[in-house]
């Protein structure tokens, strides 16, 4: 039915064209994001220069670096032997010489399995917590028993030890029950609490002596033969582990000096090169010297047009003559400069330069043979006489300068200096061509020898790593030499040592007993009162040595036993543990055992008991308003003044202590929000249950207000984390303090930044990925929330 | 809440028929609130009892007494970096108070540093502009993610390893002055001018600066009072009067007649042998402390602002636009102050941690109040407990004052719910 009257009429649409060019894909997002607007577009160019600097900086370093190399020295010669003198490269080899010390610190490497498998658990103790939804319930007691056994891992000993630790919560928690079937829950609580510090206090030391005493009995005398075969066989085995290290010694010397003689022939193959080089550097020197001169001269020229010729005051007032002779003597201090400076570039040039002729004559052996355009260079260089005697010209002149001269004169000495410098440039842009065409025709002979250097440096390091583990191995059989010994000794004397104590006991009884009462109590002779007799002052001091050797024979005894009787792991002494090792130790205790602390805290804050809330404001703000390294110096100074006499423990410990009070108070804020943060529907609904103070909290509140915490838990961590690098004040081994321990060492004296891109890379990931982890957290809380 | 003496949570509080019995003490919510009060308040005596026994007992063992005395007495040992006079014949505690003013000398320059670096990064980190933007996150990642005391240590090394030699801005040198000739970066400093008085009005250097200081402040507050005066005229007519220049000659003038009258000059550090004279002497000490801080703090107020500004919904700036405002005065008369009252208590709460910070100075030898009053003095005078809480007391104190401000502000801008 088509209407002739009608125009064309389309009956069907044409296919979607595409947008514009600049619409769409690349092009749109580059044009809208990066240049919308000039503000935008200089931005964009700054922040692209920003990248580009500090790429062009960081990337050859990093990745022009050395990765084998015994010490800076050889990082420096492979360098050199590159062509990459002084910040051209890396040296890497510090990272692959010492990252293990830098993890683990002086931990015995034959136990590293050890912290890797606490630390390994350490994510199954989390799952409980973290994954409650997709792990089987029971899990949770793992949980609980996870830092005992990861004490028990890291810092070895009996087994039995963390095992009567646990017990003593097991006590706690049966005590517990069975009071609070008998009477209230505040007695029980508080029932439980002394039954475990009595079990801690009063059974536990006596139950683990009396376990090592009965397995030491028994086993001492196949200990005892052992160890006489053991010290018989071993002297045998130290001397052949001394001779092959010192047989691969050897093998490393001959190593060092076929690398040395390698770097003498790569030197002999460059001679040329660094001939023109010392003939370089003098040349360029003295070409500053000219500038500095001419600037000079440039100076002096305005000073006196500005003053129409010498400086002369206008009138008698005292500011013109005073700026007459500032002018004067700004003048004469150019005039001085400039002659002075000119002398300098002569003597530079004549005394450390050398002529055409010789420059030609110390080119002829190789380089020049191979490409002949280089003596065609060496023909085009400024003779030396025409560069060093229209100096001597300018000199003459320059002495003859004064204030009265005129322009002219100063301009005729400008252009002339710029003339010398035109013939000295042209000279340096000679040597410069000759320079690289060098460097050109050595790179092909170059290619070998630096091949064979890398690859001499590379089996020296592998040497270097074999010497290093024969060395641990006979350090290690000596120094089991010599434990065996003095453990033989040792337990030779036990029973000596165990008759003897009635006897010491009896003694200082019976020294005691000679001492005034008044002063029983004392601990020392300084205590005494100014008036003391000194029949008084010999008897008291008389009955603390004796109570000091009873003491420490009791001491030594259980030790011996202690150390007979060990049915577990190798102890291992605080002092070896350092490093990450150590940063995550004083990180983890800190927030785990900071966190019963951290909610009673927050609980007593919102309490309404006045004095229990006062309590806890004045804990939390003192802790939190005064800096970490002001408690570490308390910890490492004073906390041994707040503990009963005679009381002294381990730094990293007291550390811990001090770290958990530390962080129990930020933990307390974050737990504080927590419960803020919940409905208050959720607290009277735990009222209208019936429940009562403590029941609510444990079933209603705490579950719901720590999960919303969790987040800010894993952030406080992360602080925690970065802040035990301040231990390294304190004198503990942290990765920083590691890294100028690692910088004491003569072989690598001077490497700074290698160390620090390690370290600080080591702390960013681990903190980076903890914190996007807080973030998950947060985001998948608010989703279950709404 | 349910709180041990809450009445909700028991039985209607009908008083007893009979007398009082002991075990109401435990089992009556009335008086159980007192006992556990009293238990609690006898466990924390018996506790800081037994702190002070042992301390006191420890003390006199090794011979010592508790005394504040030693803060009279010459501390014997110089301080490099200082502000008012010192000499070695000074006191202890006027030692102290030198590492006083520079822990809070440092602590002021760098939160001011902190705050400018953070709202220009926190701004940029919204920008549109993706590189930009990405720069800007990679900074604040690496900042706060890396630990302090490294920052503080690689600056430190940076200054001190690889800057020039004050002997290399001699004449024919390879090192040139920045800044017109007038800043020197060396490995042994930054030397920047300083302002000399030929003839001050007072005796010292340091009044002179007071003087001024107050004349300036003497000029704000007359800004002041004549913005408070265009506020009034603006509610009464609508019309808000032109005052900048008004205020411009109030900020300049006085202050500038005071420093012509007191003949204020430019002093320019020069070299002189092989080191510079004159000038004002930043140690690599001071800077690398201050930058450090100001980079590490600048990245957490960084993420404040960000999340300042991100608070602020959508709505707000939208009807400001149907509002007919052009960006600029949505920004400062709609978003900002809105945004100010979610960034300020954090912003002010990272101030308190910069200046607790301020204590790494020991890493690079800064002489703060930890390395004067709570190093060196406590090493000569073995008085570690009288030291340690002089310092406690004083950072406590400087956080209680921020604090407090703090809340004052918080009070003053709380949202007036209904």
């Amino acid at each position: 039915m088509s209407n002739p009257e009608f125009s064309y009429v389309r009956k069907e649409m044409i296919a979607e064209q595409s947008p514009p060019v600049t619409q769409r894909g690349a092009i749109k997002w580059v044009r809208q994001n990066l240049f919308s607007g000039w503000l935008n577009i200089l931005l964009t160019v700054l922040s692209l220069f920003a990248v580009y600097w500090a790429l062009s900086l960081v990337l050859p370093w990093a990745l022009g670096g050395v990765w084998n190399a015994g010490s800076l020295t050889e990082c420096r010669e492979v360098l050199f032997s590159f062509y990459k003198g002084g910040h051209g490269g890396a040296c890497w080899a510090v990272i692959e010489d010492r990252w293990l010390q830098i993890m683990f610190g002086f931990y015995p490497p034959e136990e590293y399995w050890r912290p890797i498998l606490a630390f390994v658990l350490f994510f199954v103790a989390l799952a409980p917590v973290l994954f409650a939804d997709k792990v089987p319930g029971q899990l949770i007691w793992f949980s609980f028993a996870y830092p005992f056994l990861a004490t028990w891992l890291i810092w070895g000993g009996s087994f039995w030890v963390p095992v009567f630790a646990a017990m003593g919560f097991v006590v706690a928690f049966f005590v517990g029950k069975v009071l609070s079937k008998i009477s209230g829950p505040i007695v029980a609580n508080f029932g439980a609490l002394i039954a475990a510090l009595i079990w801690w206090g009063a059974i536990m030391t006596p139950l683990t002596d009396t376990l090592n005493k009965m397995i030491g009995q028994s086993r001492f005398d196949s200990t005892l033969s052992t160890l006489e075969s053991r010290t018989a066989e071993l002297p045998a085995e130290v001397a052949a582990l001394e001779a092959q290290a010192e047989a691969k010694e050897v093998e490393i010397a001959t190593a060092v000096d076929s690398k040395n003689a390698m770097l003498i022939a790569m030197t002999q193959i460059r001679v040329e090169e660094l001939a023109i080089e010392r003939q370089i550097e003098p040349k360029e020197d003295a070409f500053q010297r000219l500038d500095a001169a001419q600037e000079s001269v440039e100076g002096l020229a305005a000073i006196l047009a500005e003053w129409g010729g010498a400086p002369t005051a206008a009138s008698d007032s005292e500011n013109d003559i005073v700026a007459a002779g500032a002018a004067t003597s700004a003048a004469e201090t150019l005039i001085g400069n400039i002659g002075s400076l000119l002398a300098d570039a002569q003597s530079q040039l004549d005394e450390n330069t050398v002529g055409t002729d010789d420059v030609a004559n110390g080119l002829v052996v190789t380089a020049a043979s191979q490409d002949p355009s280089i003596l065609q260079d060496v023909n085009a260089m400024v003779d030396k006489a025409d560069l060093v005697d229209p100096l001597a010209g300018l000199i003459e002149r320059a002495s003859r300068l004064t204030l009265n001269d005129s322009q002219g004169v100063l301009a005729s000495l400008r252009a002339d200096t710029e003339t010398a410098m035109a013939a000295l440039d042209a000279n340096l842009s000679s040597l410069g061509s000759i320079h690289d065409k060098i460097i050109a025709t050595n790179a092909d002979d170059l290619k070998e020898p630096q091949a064979q250097f890398l690859g001499q440096t590379a089996s020296l390091s592998a040497l270097r790593d074999d010497a290093n583990g024969m060395a641990q191995a006979s350090f290690r059989a000596s120094s089991e030499l010599s434990e065996s010994r003095s453990y033989l000794t040792v337990l030779q004397s036990l029973t000596d040592r165990e008759a003897a104590l009635p006897i010491l006991r009896d003694a200082t009884a019976a020294a005691r007993a000679l001492v005034p009462s008044d002063y029983r109590g004392m601990i020392a002779a300084s205590q005494l009162p100014e008036d003391a007799s000194s029949e008084d002052r010999a008897v008291l001091s008389l009955y603390l040595d004796a109570r000091n050797i009873e003491l420490s024979t009791q001491a030594s005894v259980r030790d011996t036993y202690g150390q007979l009787g060990r049915v577990g792991l190798e102890p291992i002494d605080s002092r070896q543990i350092g490093g990450f090792l150590l940063a995550l130790i004083i990180g983890i205790a800190g927030i785990v055992l900071s966190l019963p602390l951290g909610i009673l805290l927050a609980l007593g804050r919102q309490s309404h008991l006045f004095f229990v809330n006062k309590i806890c404001v004045v804990f939390i703000e003192v802790i939190r308003g005064v800096p970490l390294i002001v408690w570490l110096f308390t910890a490492s100074l004073l906390l041994n003044y707040f503990l009963p006499p005679g009381s002294n423990f381990d730094l990293m410990l007291r550390v811990i202590i001090m770290v958990t009070l530390f962080s129990s108070a930020y933990i307390a804020e974050v737990i504080r929000g927590g419960l803020a943060a919940l409905p208050t529907g959720q607290y009277e609904g735990a009222d209208s249950l019936g429940l009562g103070y403590w029941q609510s909290m444990q079933l209603i509140i705490l579950p719901q207000a720590m999960k919303i915490s969790i987040p800010g838990i894993v952030n406080s961590f992360i602080g925690l984390f970065k802040d035990t690098t301040l231990v390294l004040f304190i004198g503990l081994l942290d990765p920083v303090g590691l890294s100028n321990a690692i910088r004491a060492d003569t072989d690598w004296n001077g490497v700074y930044w290698e160390l620090f891109v390690f370290i600080g890379l080591l702390f960013f990931i681990f903190c980076f990925s903890m914190g996007r982890y807080s973030l998950h957290l947060e985001k998948k809380l608010q989703r279950e929330h709404r | 809440m349910t709180m041990l003496d809450d009445p909700r949570t028991s039985t209607p509080n009908v008083a007893p028929k009979k007398g009082f019995k002991l075990s109401q003490l435990i089992y009556d919510t009335r008086y159980r609130s007192i006992t556990i009060q009293v238990i609690a308040m006898i466990l924390v005596l018996m506790g800081l009892y037994w702190l002070v026994n042992n301390t006191i007992q420890n003390l006199s063992a090794l011979g010592k007494d508790f005394d504040f005395g030693f803060l009279t007495q010459p501390a014997g040992y110089d301080i490099n970096q200082r502000l008012i006079e010192y000499t070695s014949q000074s006191t202890h505690g006027k030692a102290a108070m030198v590492g006083i003013l520079n822990t809070i000398l440092v602590a002021f320059l760098g939160c001011l540093l902190a705050t400018f670096l953070g709202v220009i990064a926190g701004v940029l980190r919204l920008s549109k502009n993706w590189v930009v933007s990405q720069l800007m996150a990679v900074y604040v990642e690496g900042f706060r993610n890396v630990p302090l005391l490294l920052w503080i240590i690689a600056i430190f090394a940076l200054m001190t390893e690889s800057m020039p030699q004050p002997r290399d801005f001699k004449v024919g040198g390879d090192a040139s002055m920045a800044v017109f000739d007038s800043v020197a970066v060396t490995n042994r400093g930054v030397y920047v001018p300083g302002i000399v008085f030929e003839n001050g009005f007072l005796g010292s250097a340091v009044m002179n600066w007071v003087l001024l200081g107050a004349i300036l402040i003497a000029s704000l507050v007359l800004i002041r009072i004549v913005r408070r005066r265009a506020d009034v005229v603006q509610e009464a007519t609508g019309v808000r009067p032109t005052t900048w220049y008004q205020q411009l000659a109030l900020l300049v003038i006085p202050v500038g007649i005071v420093m012509f009258l007191m003949g204020a000059q430019f002093q320019y550090p020069y070299i002189k042998g092989f080191n510079f004279t004159d000038g004002i002497h930043l140690r690599n000490s001071l800077i690398a402390l201050w930058l450090a801080l100001s980079l590490y703090t600048g990245a957490f107020i960084a993420e404040i602002v960000r999340a300042g500004i991100l608070a602020i919904s959508k709505g707000q700036s939208e009807a400001a636009a149907a509002l007919g405002l052009r960006p600029n005065r949505t920004m400062n008369l709609v978003i900002l102050p809105q945004a100010m009252r979610v960034i300020i208590p954090p912003l002010i709460s990272q101030y308190l941690n910069l200046t607790k910070n301020s204590s790494l100075a020991i890493a690079v030898g800064y002489m703060d109040v930890r390395s004067t009053l709570g190093g060196i003095t406590v090493n000569q005078t073995g008085r570690e407990l009288e030291g340690m809480l002089l310092m406690a007391a004083f950072y406590l104190i400087v956080s209680l004052l921020i604090s407090g401000v703090m809340n004052i502000y918080n009070n003053r801008t709380q949202l007036q719910e209904r």
